[in-house]
């Protein structure tokens, strides 16, 4: 009997099992995982691996020094990098409107007429233009209504105000004559004084009419075609809001501008083609089935996607240490999606939701000095390290140990950085493709789309099922169960959706989103990285491309143990007529350690039968 | 009895009107009806005949002068199950579930900080209208 270990160091995840191989026979002993260290194929890999084996004899009950030989494998030389460019931009030239969603305006309608001043107030004429009052923060609401409903006793006509404080309601309950009324306007200081405005609140549960119609605003303001051409972007920017200012100013404008996003060089073995991402990501995952297999990618100098690819380059060659002409984008995967950005030039901070295009970029590096690897953790741990075995085809045989699987089988590793596809035939041949794009990419998009800067918190947003705290002391989860507690919650958590984390903790997400929304955003961003990467990295590696002829389809990896990736991958695949599902490598580790263990299994097959295994592999990639 | 409100009972003697002030206009502000209690009758004080935030009746408040015990009783007293209470030293915003000495928020009243008890008002009125509450700053 020989106690052995395999050792698998994945991008951000290194993975040990504990063997004990004698004659024909294998007993699996325990397991173990760590943070890999360092990036993927360099020494500083060592120490997590070593954790990660210490973490494997504990459990097995074996001290180190019994260990006969750890198994590491050759790591597929493949790293990924992310890049995301919006490709329009809103921008209010001179300050026009302010559209948002206070919480409690006050009044209802429409009031027309002019920007004046609250210190101000008290010196205009009856007769003048209906006043729309400006109200900064030193105002108290007593003196603000007091000081409204003199001017209406007057005869000044007030049409309404605009209110830097959260105090709309209470200004709104003390008029004799209520008008309508927006509060919590930040930079009530830039709204332009003595011009046309109007300000409109709609009812309870409905959102503005007047200033969200084109027509609405051409006939306040009496504006010609040319100029409603213009404001258009104005009423489609309020559309859904509940309460709203337009101010007219001279030469005033908001634009929407298409950012010349560039174009993208796709380079194929046999074949070029050039695509502009402002075509979105449908046309250039398009373009990129027709130049397979891809050999390189080039944005266009000066272009943001040219800034984009350079990036990734960049980072690539400085996480390898290979000159940066020497790299290759050998995939990539375009997402589209969109960017919620503070709009430039607006009054209360309004979002706009700018589109966008998120790649993922795969960097095929030099082979990795995986020797020098061996050699280190050889020194640390005084044991003997053999280096054997592609990565593909470990993961395949440690994917083959779970329960009720038999080739032609394929395996999915759904990771961080990369999508992996290997295809097992009988006995023979094992095809692999890499595809960029993966959980961090999933991260990424929901950050973006959610408009949360913080990763952390995007990562528990697509780790943790939601629930919306609806009391205290009761939430409600996605599926519409309610949960109760005894103690009662954080208060910063009330009214919030919340991330349920494993370890029962509730992380509140601070933003205006309901959970349905969140939801949506979340299942959409794993279903546009995951379920298309797994149809893209399957008809790469199916023979024909056709997917059909592959029997068993097995999910390993990180983004395998997430609570509904593989739902979303079966949904994708359930019209291919395979079986699908995720990996339960040994029939007890689930979809982790399948390379570790394929390791091991290999090295035992080896001894017992010599050389009826070893399958050459053949990449396609 | 009127309507649903949140409760706000007021301890014995001085209790500075500019706090109650800041209190029942963030309540207001909410749309949020809210009704001054004596400390000493819970759920039978003064009648506040507007539903939104009327005239107290500082005069006759009485009984303990604990912010966080008067609050308590005011949301146990509550149709709404939220009080507050507010006495010279302290204001506190309550629920029945809660220990009555473990309020869920107070602000101190001895210091000026009309912000922060205006959100405190703010949070009393956001707890019955299921809406996150506002940070005190």
């Amino acid at each position: 009997m020989s106690l052995i270990v395999g050792v698998d160091i994945g991008n951000s995840t290194t993975e040990a099992c504990v063997a004990a191989v004698g004659a024909g026979e294998t007993a699996y002993l325990g397991s173990g995982l760590a943070a890999t260290t360092g990036v993927k194929g360099t020494v500083p890999n060592v120490t997590g691996a070593v954790r990660a084996i210490e973490r494997a004899l504990r459990r097995a009950g074996r001290p180190l020094e019994e260990v006969d030989a750890i198994l590491l494998n050759e790591a597929t030389p493949v790293i990924s990098g992310l890049a995301m460019e919006t490709i329009t931009e809103t921008i209010i030239t001179e300050s026009t409107m302010i559209g948002h969603n206070p919480q409690t305006p006050g009044g209802e309608g429409l009031g027309v007429g002019v920007t004046v001043p609250f210190e101000r107030l008290g010196t205009r004429e009856p007769g003048e233009a209906p006043a729309i009052v400006v109200i900064g923060a030193v105002v108290d609401f007593e003196h603000a209504a007091a000081a409204l409903n003199d001017a209406t006793a007057r005869g000044v006509e007030v049409a309404g105000a605009i209110v830097q404080r959260d105090d709309a309601r209470l200004i709104a309950n003390r008029l004799s004559r209520p008008v309508p009324i927006v509060d919590e306007v930040t930079h009530v200081e830039r709204v332009p004084l003595g011009m046309a405005a109007a300000v409109e609140v709609a009812g309870p549960g409905r959102a503005v009419r007047t200033l969200a119609n084109s027509y609405g605003l051409a006939t306040i303001f009496d504006l010609s075609p040319e100029e409603t051409r213009a404001v258009a972007p104005v009423a489609r920017a309020l559309t859904g809001t509940r309460s709203a200012v337009v101010v007219r100013t001279p030469g005033g404008d908001v634009t929407d501008r298409r950012i010349p996003a560039g174009t993208l060089e796709l380079h194929g073995a046999r074949a070029k083609r050039t695509v502009d991402v402002n075509g979105g990501a449908e046309q250039i995952m398009e373009a990129l089935r027709r130049v397979q297999p891809l050999a390189d990618v080039v944005g266009e100098a000066g272009s943001h996607v040219g800034g984009m690819l350079a990036g990734v380059r960049e980072t690539m060659a400085d996480l390898t240490g290979d000159p940066v002409e020497t790299v290759r984008i050998r995939d990539v995967l375009a997402a589209d999606t969109f960017v919620p950005r503070e709009v430039r030039g607006g009054l209360a901070g309004e979002f706009a939701l700018e589109n966008a295009v998120a790649l993922a970029a795969m960097v095929r590096t030099s082979r990795g000095p995986i020797e020098q690897v061996a050699r280190a953790l050889a020194a640390e741990t005084g044991v003997e390290v053999i280096v054997g075995g592609v990565e593909a085809e470990m993961a395949v045989r440690g994917a083959l140990t779970t329960p009720g699987t038999a080739t032609p089988v394929a395996v999915l590793d759904l990771g961080g950085g990369s999508t992996d596809a290997a295809l097992a035939l009988d006995g023979e041949q094992v095809a692999t493709y890499h595809a960029a794009g993966a959980g961090d990419l999933v991260t990424k998009l929901i950050g973006s789309e959610l408009g949360i800067d913080d990763r952390e918190l995007a990562e528990h947003v697509k780790t943790c099922p939601l629930a919306k705290v609806e009391s205290l002391f009761h939430v409600r989860l996605e599926d519409g169960t309610v949960q109760y507690f005894d103690a009662p919650l954080p208060a910063e958590t009330f009214a919030r959706v919340v991330a349920l984390t494993d370890d029962g903790g509730m992380v509140p997400i601070p933003t205006r989103h309901g959970l349905d929304r969140i939801r949506r955003v979340r299942r959409d961003a794993k279903r546009r990285v995951f379920a298309v990467n797994a149809l893209r990295a399957l008809r790469e590696v199916a023979e024909h491309g056709t997917v059909r002829g592959i029997e068993f389809v097995v999910l390993i990896g990180g983004s395998a143990l997430d609570f509904e990736i593989p739902e979303l991958v079966a949904e994708a695949l359930a019209d291919h007529g395979v079986v699908c599902g995720t990996g339960n490598v040994r029939a007890v580790e689930g979809p982790r350690n399948a390379v570790a263990t394929g390791l091991v299994e290999a090295w035992g097959r080896e001894r017992a039968g010599g050389r009826d295994v070893a399958p050459a592999a053949e990449a396609r990639s | 009895m009127s309507g649903p409100a949140v409760f706000l009972r007021l301890a014995v003697g001085d209790v500075p009107a500019a706090a109650l002030r800041e209190l029942r206009a963030g309540l207001e502000e909410e749309g949020v009806p809210c009704r001054v209690l004596a400390a000493d009758a819970p759920g039978t004080g003064p009648a506040a005949a507007s539903p939104v935030c009327d005239a107290p009746a500082l005069a006759d408040a009485a009984g303990p002068a604990d912010a966080a015990q008067l609050a308590h009783e005011a949301a146990c007293a509550s149709p709404v199950s939220v009080g507050l209470g507010l006495s010279a030293e302290l204001a506190c915003l309550h629920l029945p579930q809660l220990p009555p000495s473990a309020p869920l928020l107070s602000v101190s009243v001895r210091v000026p900080e009309p912000e922060r008890l205006r959100a405190l008002g703010h949070n009393a009125a956001r707890l019955v209208a299921g809406v996150p509450l506002k940070e005190l700053p």
